[in-house]
């Protein structure tokens, strides 16, 4: 079966990516198709009563189901199991399957005996070619099958491909462009994406008429949900962005001016006195879009490494009469 | 960054339902129209809120109480991920020397 794996590699400003996890597998551009065995894909015995095959399929419904589901491969599984429970819910079709699932496991028993019920297995026609028609027959015409497809008579407009656009916060702050390159039913193709400035986490963007070209109809959409890249520096959450920054013990007690990076550039900001671990302070507007920057400080230690480094703590022991351990002594004995 | 506004009918396009859908939605409150100067308009985040609102009634048989929950705690959880995964990196970077 000539699906495209998935895989994401980055080269040169653009993204690879292959768009087979939104694929119905038999709605692939081949000749045949591999036979699947449904009752290994629901993990239900081949015996299975009709009750244990509904109640398995809703529940792997719930599990696989891409708007819920954690699972890696939900949109895939999903779809696999959403076309075992189509064919194995009616019972007809379900003895038709049966047994050109016999044949592909005892070739043997069918060839002495010229046939089964159902189908003709001679050398004209491969199990493979019969899955197909099987398929066929229940699904109408293969290609574009989608269990979901039950909206209601609209004209035929293309499919929405969804993916995910990684990009890094600078590309986020300042807007840009971006190669992205698709793996569709109809081939690759290459497109220009422009990142709007200030775009936030989360937000989808929408490309017009860049979906799966309708049978007929328009194209349909192609969405990209926006993703950052971990960023050495900062942490983002919705629009504003978070820098942890490491103070000296002196900077925090006594207050300075320090040069800190923004996505904007480098500015200056006012560490007030008697700052402590974990104090934010706020640079107002240097977040994405109107977002800010928050600044976290992390009071580091010096390492001691001689003798008069240690004679420089103790001294400032001696210093304060400072016990950071108070309220614990008293409240909890 | 300004969204795209959608009409009635092209929001039915974009979100692939029709119109009485959509009522049915907007009498359970799933989704809003929002209003300038008199008209009433759509966005993207209705289209996708939308889009799985359909999925869910269909793939799950939920029925739309059921799907406006389930859309609540979806977004709620979708949320709290991103707080969590936002702070635990904020502590690690903390924590690191």
């Amino acid at each position: 079966m000539n699906i495209v794996p998935p895989s994401k590699s980055r080269e040169k400003g653009i993204e690879y990516s292959a768009d087979d996890l939104k694929l119905n597998a038999v709605g692939q551009q081949v000749n045949t198709v591999d036979f699947k065995d449904y009752y290994k894909i629901l993990g239900i015995e081949p015996s299975a009563s009709a009750e244990d095959i509904k109640r398995t399929y809703k529940k792997l419904a719930r599990k696989y189901h891409p708007d819920v589901s954690d699972e890696p491969d939900a949109q895939a599984k999903f779809q696999e199991v959403s076309e075992a429970y189509e064919v194995l819910k009616d019972k007809d079709k379900r003895a038709e399957y049966d047994e050109l699932r016999e044949y592909v496991n005892n070739p043997n028993r069918f060839r002495n005996a010229g046939g089964g019920q159902h189908f003709q297995f001679d050398g004209n026609f491969s199990a493979e070619d019969q899955f197909e028609d099987l398929l066929r027959s229940i699904f109408g015409d293969a290609r574009g099958f989608d269990p979901r497809g039950r909206s209601g008579g609209f004209a035929p407009r293309g499919r929405d491909i969804h993916h995910r656009l990684h990009i890094t916060l600078e590309e986020a702050y300042a807007g840009g462009s971006r190669m992205l390159r698709l793996g569709t039913m109809n081939g690759e193709k290459t497109i220009n994406v422009k990142i709007p400035k200030g775009i936030a986490e989360g937000r989808e963007l929408r490309l017009k008429g860049q979906g799966e070209t309708g049978r007929g109809g328009e194209a349909g959409d192609l969405y990209l949900q926006v993703e950052f890249e971990k960023h050495p520096l900062y942490d983002v959450e919705g629009d504003n962005v978070t820098l942890v920054l490491p103070v000296a013990p002196w900077e925090a007690a006594l207050g300075t001016s320090v040069e800190v990076p923004t996505l904007g550039g480098r500015v200056n900001l006012r560490i007030p006195s008697n700052s402590q671990n974990g104090s934010r302070l706020r640079l107002k507007g240097r977040g994405l879009g109107n977002g800010d920057q928050f600044v976290v400080l992390k009071i580091v230690n010096p390492a001691i490494t001689s003798d008069k480094d240690r004679a420089a703590f103790e001294s400032l022991k001696g210093q304060f009469d400072f016990d950071p351990r108070k309220h614990l002594d008293r409240a909890h004995g | 960054m300004a969204d795209e506004r959608f009409t009635l009918t092209e929001f039915c396009q974009v979100a692939r339902v029709d119109a009485d859908f959509v009522e049915e939605l907007v009498g359970l409150g799933i989704i809003e129209p929002r209003y300038e100067a008199g008209y009433a308009y759509f966005t993207q985040r209705e289209a996708s809120r939308c889009r799985k609102a359909l999925r869910l009634q269909n793939d799950l048989e939920l029925n739309l109480h059921g799907v406006a929950l389930a859309l609540e705690l979806m977004e709620a959880n979708t949320r709290l991920r991103r707080r969590v995964a936002y702070l635990s990196r904020v502590m690690d970077r903390l924590r690191d020397s």
